[in-house]
């Protein structure tokens, strides 16, 4: 149930699921991501210790699939605001995600609610994404939360 | 005596990370340090719920567990203690923009209270409306200590006492199991139930502690 | 090194305090990073006059590569695959150059049929304990000695 706001925004996207991807993990966007990040966990950086430690390949790190769904959300039309941030984020690992995996995304609308804090009111728009990889296989779930001030 | 954290926040807002029983278990290891915490009220931003009873899980970890709410209104988050189902049919909890002074009259009205949470918090604290020229007669008691504001935050909030002779209570503000209790009220009476928490309030026997000050011996 | 330092459930106990650990993040860093989501530099992220232009000081670290960061933190703890879930609340912008400690306090530990779990909790502060940029949990699955 959503909750109720004094802004108008476009509620049809509740219940319905924006599919998008294909997202190809590809080894040189794990290395980026870990060289950019200081990660030099052999797991993460090197195929064939990963693939030692039982693994398929090199591995992505857990909070890696939250790149893709940055930018693949549809826009909510909210009357409200002029500035958004990034208010928080969730990520549910729920199987490995390895060099090589090709990866979609499903995400809908969880909620759009106001509260106030030291910068006045603010709306908090957040999304929920699942994403699946090429064998049908659930590998995370990630819960985004976007926040539109005055 | 009753060592109770007037202000906290469990996973029923949106903001905290915290299930009740992770701050039940964790007031355990504050009281292995020495520390006495006896109870805790939830302030669930923007919210109440009648129907969730906590006393079991209270019993189970001999933890008082009473139930508030922090609002946000147009003057600042007010928190409000003893809310009954009349205060909630007259208050629109979700409402972010309720003007504060009628919260205030309204909690008194049907037996409730509320105390104006972090006031020298900077863009939201009542000092900010002070300042603005806003006037606030039915305040006696604003939230001196909040764990979760900025040192220089708390200054303001124990200057505001000092100038108004406003009385203060404590809270950690936590949204963390490990931020639970880092500031709490002692209270002279004991306190078991919501409405002896308002009487306690209303009695003015209370002040704003640290926790490293409930301990009956220094802790290392 | 972290791959080595496989934590066991019997090794972690309610309250542990780990670190905090001591990062900073450069500008190179952060360019990289941006390049992998689209949004390439100059941005908000990566320069002054960007991030002047929404009013912040300076360019400030993406949520999402603050999050990264905060999750190598808890896999050189812990061990790569031990995440079950990171949930962040950011609070604060984080800023380039500058001492970010990420604390790490244990505020939970079960067992049950699905195995072992222990929730931490998250803060990320400048170098004055002040209020933290980022809170949040960890919820890790951990290998018991048994």
């Amino acid at each position: 149930m959503p909750t109720q706001i004094d802004y108008e925004y476009d509620h049809s996207l509740y219940g319905v699921e924006h599919e998008s991807g294909p997202f190809d993990v590809t080894r040189e966007i794990v290395d980026v991501y870990t060289r950019s990040i200081g990660d030099d966990n052999p797991i993460f950086t090197d195929g064939e210790a990963a693939r030692a430690a039982g693994y398929a390949d090199q591995v992505a790190p857990p909070t890696l699939c939250a790149l893709f769904e940055r930018g693949e959300l549809p826009d909510i039309k909210l009357q409200f605001g002029r500035r958004q941030f990034h208010g928080g984020q969730r990520v549910e690992p729920r199987a490995p995600i390895v060099v090589g995996d090709r990866l979609t995304a499903s995400s809908h609308l969880k909620d759009v609610y106001t509260k106030t804090g030291r910068s006045g009111t603010m709306v908090h728009v957040v999304w929920e994404t699942t994403f699946s990889n090429q064998d049908g296989v659930v590998v995370a779930d990630v819960q985004r939360s976007q926040v539109v001030r005055e | 005596m009753t060592y109770l954290d007037l202000h906290c926040h469990s996973v029923a807002s949106d903001d905290s990370r915290a299930t009740v029983e992770q701050y039940l278990k964790f007031i355990q290891v504050h009281r292995k340090k020495g520390y006495t915490i006896d109870g805790i009220v939830l302030t669930e931003h923007r919210k109440f719920d009648f129907d969730i009873d906590y006393s079991q899980l209270a019993d189970q970890y001999g933890v008082l567990v009473l139930k508030g709410a922090e609002l946000d209104t147009c003057f600042g988050h007010m928190l409000v203690y003893n809310i009954t189902p009349a205060m909630a049919k007259d208050v629109d909890f979700g409402d972010v923009k309720m003007d504060g002074r009628e919260l205030i009259k309204a909690a008194r009205h049907h037996g409730g209270f509320v105390v104006p949470a972090h006031p020298g918090r900077f863009g939201i604290g009542l000092v900010e409306y002070m300042e603005q020229g806003e006037v606030f007669e039915d305040v006696t008691i604003v939230e001196r200590v909040n764990a979760g504001s900025k040192p220089e935050e708390n200054e303001r909030a124990e200057d505001l006492c000092q100038r108004t002779g406003y009385l203060g209570t404590a809270g950690s503000d936590a949204h963390l199991a490990s931020h639970i209790a880092r500031a709490v009220t002692e209270f002279k009476a004991d306190i078991r139930t919501e409405p002896e928490l308002v009487d306690a309030l209303i009695s003015g026997e209370f002040r704003p502690v640290y926790i490293q000050e409930t301990a009956a011996a220094p802790v290392a | 090194m972290s791959q080595a330092t496989k934590l066991y459930f019997e090794d972690v106990e309610l309250g542990d305090e780990i670190g905090p650990a001591i990062i900073s993040v450069a500008l190179d860093q952060v360019v990289d990073f941006c390049s992998l989501w689209g949004n390439p530099a100059p941005n908000r992220f990566t320069d002054q006059a960007e991030a002047e232009k929404i009013g912040l000081d300076g360019p400030i670290v993406p949520g999402i590569m603050t999050m990264a960061l905060v999750s190598r933190v808890v896999t050189d703890w812990a061990g790569a695959g031990t995440v079950a879930d990171l949930d962040l609340v950011f609070r604060g912008t984080v800023p380039h150059n500058q001492p970010l400690h990420v604390g790490i306090q244990v505020s939970d530990t079960e067992q049950d049929d699905d195995g072992n779990h222990v929730q931490c909790d998250i803060t990320m502060t400048g170098p004055v304990p002040d209020r933290p940029y980022v809170i949040g949990t960890a919820r890790l699955n951990l290998p018991s000695r048994d």
